[in-house]
């Protein structure tokens, strides 16, 4: 078995936890695919599994988590499910970085600042104390930290939300990461914040050359920042498409849902009509569903929705959907 | 705070003094009180004269704190030597079994406490769980001459009791370890697994460090001033309880062999001091521990 | 689904049944069937002893453990006038579970009360209260129970008085947390809002759903008060014989320890063995009733 010409190239990954009241599916079948530079983004609503097929990649689970992951997941020609703890340990911080949701937590309290960007320097380069110390003060300057060496000693909690996520993201790239996974950077963040942190993400990703994997359940973090899109529900990808053509002729029943949850400045409310929330709640990932996810809440639900899973099919160069209906649908 | 918990001791302790003190002259009858186990009515009416009990209850109870803030504690009647002497002897005994006892309690609770909660659920973790919880239904005193039974009878590694060898200590201070580790054990165990699911250590471990590396670097970071803050506690229950009747077991010659053998000669005054003794011994520490808690925190988090 | 709606309390028949799924666990019959026995034991020992508690026989003085005389068979072995010590420990139950119910029960009435009333009523009341609970921990109480007892002169009364105050402390921390909670909740505002009495408020609506929480920790406790008077018993100022509790037995083989080491170790075995298993039940109600909330 060969790798891949991908940077990341997941194949049928399935990340099944065991839960109080038995084996939850909370990554049931997912492939996707990812190339140096590029920028994929992950929607879906809380519970979709967007996350956890982020954690599943680099088997970042708590300690109380009983966790099984299969498939395969090349990075570099190499599988990551594949790789002992010690392998996975090298690639963690070092060629993949990850930055987590909510910055308030995600800093080690006690610690100075500059020392845990230190931290992860040292772990993957072989920088002495001092040459650490230095580029951990660059790499604050670097994601915009001001006086970045007289705040190196203090430690997180004199900084604002915004600015220990900035410290993460200088944590993430420490280790000059060819892929740099961003699991809603922006959530906990105010909106203004918001497009900074943003806006830094992108520009990072360009000059240092990474390809960014941003998960979010939010459509407009990842129209400002992404080039292709997947749409995560129920733990399965249901859509993947180009930004633009997903916004424009986005297939699948449930994108159709989400972007009407998207409030848009540019178009009249009035002729739009207002936001319609999808109706139902997401399925209980407890028992193997044989049908489509969706088909509970959909509104062009038909027989077939429940007997039969849809698998990815392609409707375009760069568009797949995963609905029964998706080629009639594009023809619309 | 600090001043507060001083007060709280001391008011606590003055209620406890007029307690023991209203028991015995306003229920009992202080004179058998005050007397030996075997005074005959000549003594007994020789003992009221000297205390003068016949005066008012007002009057005698003002003389009672002003003798025991002089530190007048009264006269051992089996000793027949001032209670305080015979309290203030036994005391380094005892200072020193209770700090080897919370050393070994501490060692042993606190690395098992992390091993265990760093992997909740596994195996080590379900094993020392257990073990801890029956260490903690076992009565300590009978875990005292279950260590006799076993290492001073049948294998005669160790004295059965009192304090002729420099080892005599090894079984007692065990004991008390036994008993508080278990209990310092399931607090550092709680603190740790509370610690570990945090999302910091998440980050921590995404940086690409090993477990033990996080656990040292950053949890335990975290968690070393609750451990510390949990160890000073424990010392502070060991007073409570388990260490006299520990040395009582061991016939340690510490306050509690001291004040159990007052207990079966009725000796009042000696079993008074005792109680006075370890109570501003237990107000002393829980400010240290305090104190302690205070200096790291403001060095921890002051930055 | 039981599921309960943010912000209310669980009923009380949602908390029983979080106490038969805990019951209904694996191997909770273990502990469980364990503590009825000594409960049994308690009840009727003349059905499970196999010889009179104080019979003695000279001639069956210290024989160990599953030994015979011309009484019969020794489970556990004889004390130094020849009394059966397994039919002593099976009397024995009787007192030791009395002394340790009761006085769990009279600490339990007191701190409920205390606790009730501090967390519903705030303010003074809630600081006197608060203040008389902490301040037991800046003494070290089981040296006050010694003094107490000696002066009052031991007994199973006196025991009965001072064993709750070790106790208590505990009932009202847990029962004043519970209330404070309990008091911002909805459906104890709209009882006030509707008119209902204070009695009627912390008696009907209060109590019941504090109860299940008291009886897991009386449990627990239970366990703590046999082991403060088996120590007090041991150490002299405690049951004075011909009464008997296993504490005592432990006592009163502690002189021939070297010799006959079955008449100190098989009576705290027996203790022990009680407290772990009523220990164990709490521990398994509490994780099931955490892992349902």
């Amino acid at each position: 078995m060969t790798g891949s010409d991908h940077l990341l190239d997941v194949r049928n990954l399935h990340t099944y936890f065991a839960g109080t009241e038995g084996v939850v599916r909370a990554v049931d079948d997912v492939s996707f695919h990812l190339d140096t530079g590029e920028a994929l983004g992950i929607v879906g609503e809380s519970g979709s599994g967007k996350s956890v097929t982020a954690l599943s990649l680099l088997r970042l689970f708590g300690p109380f988590t009983e966790v099984q992951s299969r498939g395969q997941a090349f990075f570099d020609g190499r599988d990551l499910l594949a790789m002992s703890e010690r392998e996975l340990r090298n690639v963690r911080g070092g060629e993949i970085g990850m930055v987590f949701q909510d910055p308030l937590t995600s800093l080690n309290p006690v610690m100075p600042v500059g020392d845990q960007v230190a931290e992860a320097v040292r772990r993957h380069s072989s920088a002495n104390r001092a040459s650490a110390r230095q580029r951990a003060i660059e790499l604050l300057d670097l994601v915009g930290i001001p006086a970045p060496a007289a705040r190196y000693r203090e430690l997180p909690h004199h900084f604002s939300g915004g600015m220990r996520q900035r410290v993460m993201i200088a944590i993430a790239v420490a280790g000059r990461p060819k892929l740099l996974i961003a699991d809603e950077p922006t959530t906990a963040l105010d909106v203004t914040v918001q497009a900074q942190v943003l806006l830094l993400l992108d520009e990072l990703r360009r000059d240092l050359g990474m390809a960014l994997l941003l998960i979010s359940h939010d459509f407009g973090v990842i129209a400002s920042t992404c080039d292709r899109v997947q749409v995560m529900y129920a733990g399965r990808v249901v859509e993947q498409s180009s930004l633009e053509h997903l916004l424009t002729r986005g297939n699948h029943p449930y994108t159709e849902g989400l972007l009407k949850l998207v409030p848009r400045f540019d178009d009249d409310l009035a002729s739009s009509g207002r936001l319609e929330p999808i109706p139902g709640q997401p399925p209980r990932l407890l028992e193997a569903l044989d049908g489509c996810a969706f088909a509970p809440r959909c509104s062009y639900v038909h027989d077939r929705c429940h007997r039969d899973r849809p698998r990815m099919a392609p409707l375009g160069p760069d568009h797949a959907s995963a609905c029964w209906l998706a080629s009639e649908r594009a023809s619309r | 705070m600090i001043l507060r918990r001083l007060r709280d001791g001391v008011v606590v302790l003055f209620v406890v003094l007029s307690v023991i003190f209203t028991l015995a002259h306003v229920v009992g009858d202080p004179a058998l009180v005050f007397a030996p186990v075997d005074a005959t009515e000549a003594e007994v009416e020789q003992v009221r004269r000297n205390f003068g009990l016949d005066r008012p209850f007002t009057e005698r109870y003002v003389d009672y704190f002003g003798d025991v803030l002089t530190g007048n504690f009264g006269e051992s009647t089996w000793q027949r030597r001032p209670a305080f002497d015979a309290v203030r002897e036994a005391l380094p005994d005892t200072i020193e079994l209770t700090l080897v006892g919370i050393a070994i309690a501490a060692v042993t609770g606190s690395v098992a406490g992390v091993v265990a909660g760093a992997r909740p659920g596994h195996l080590f973790d379900k094993v020392s769980n257990f073990w801890s919880v029956v260490a903690l239904s076992v009565p300590n005193f009978w875990l005292g001459l279950l260590l006799i039974v076993v290492f001073a009878v049948n294998r005669g590694w160790f004295p059965t009791s009192g304090r002729f060898e420099s080892y005599s200590i090894v079984l007692p201070a065990v004991t008390l370890g036994i008993v508080h580790g278990g209990r310092i054990f399931q607090l550092v165990r709680s603190a740790t697994v509370e610690e570990v699911t945090k999302p910091y250590v998440t980050v921590a471990k995404s940086k690409g460090l090993a477990a033990t590396a996080v656990l040292w670097r950053h949890v335990l970071r975290n968690s070393g001033l609750t451990m510390i803050t949990i160890v000073g506690w424990e010392y502070v229950r060991m007073w409570g309880g388990a260490a006299f009747a520990i040395e009582y077991v061991f016939a340690w010659p510490g306050i509690g062999d001291t004040m159990i053998k007052a207990a079966h000669r009725q000796d009042f005054f000696v079993l008074q001091a005792a109680v006075i003794v370890a109570g501003v011994f237990v107000i002393i520490t829980n400010l240290v521990v305090d104190l302690v808690y205070r200096v790291i925190d403001r060095r921890v988090a002051g930055g | 689904m039981t599921a309960t709606v943010a912000g209310t309390a669980p009923t009380p028949v949602e908390s029983l049944r979080r106490l038969a799924g805990a019951v209904g666990a694996r191997l909770w019959w273990l502990p469980a069937g364990f503590v009825g026995l000594m409960v049994a034991w308690a009840l009727a020992p003349g059905l499970f002893a196999p010889h009179e508690p104080e019979r003695q026989n000279l001639r069956a003085r210290l024989l160990p453990p599953l030994s015979e005389s011309s009484d019969g068979y020794h489970w556990a072995g004889t004390g130094s006038l020849g009394k059966d010590l397994f039919s002593q420990m099976i009397h024995g139950a009787r007192l030791t579970l009395m002394i340790a119910v009761i006085a769990t029960g009279i600490a339990m009435i007191f701190g409920v009360m205390l606790g009730l009333a501090a967390g519903y009523f705030g303010g003074i009341v809630d600081r006197f209260v608060s203040r008389l609970s902490e301040a037991q921990t800046a003494m070290p109480m089981f040296l006050v129970a010694i003094l107490l007892l000696s002066i009052l002169g031991p007994s199973v009364t006196i025991l009965l008085i001072v064993l709750p105050t070790l106790v208590w402390p505990i009932f009202a921390r847990v029962v004043r947390a519970e209330a404070l909670r309990l008091r911002q909740s909805q459906f104890i505002e709209a009882s006030i809002a509707v008119g209902c009495t204070t009695p009627t408020v912390l008696v009907s609506h209060m109590l019941p759903n504090i109860a299940p929480r008291i009886l897991v920790l009386a449990v627990i406790e239970i366990g703590h008060v046999m082991l403060a008077e088996a120590g007090l018993s041991f150490l002299g100022v405690g049951v004075q014989p011909p009464d008997t509790t296993w504490g005592l037995l432990i006592a009163q083989g502690r002189d021939l320890l070297a010799v006959s080491w079955w008449l100190t170790i098989l009576p705290g075995v027996l203790l022990g063995l009680t407290v772990l298993c009523l220990n164990l039940l709490s521990r398994r109600y509490e994780r099931s009733a955490g892992a349902a909330g």
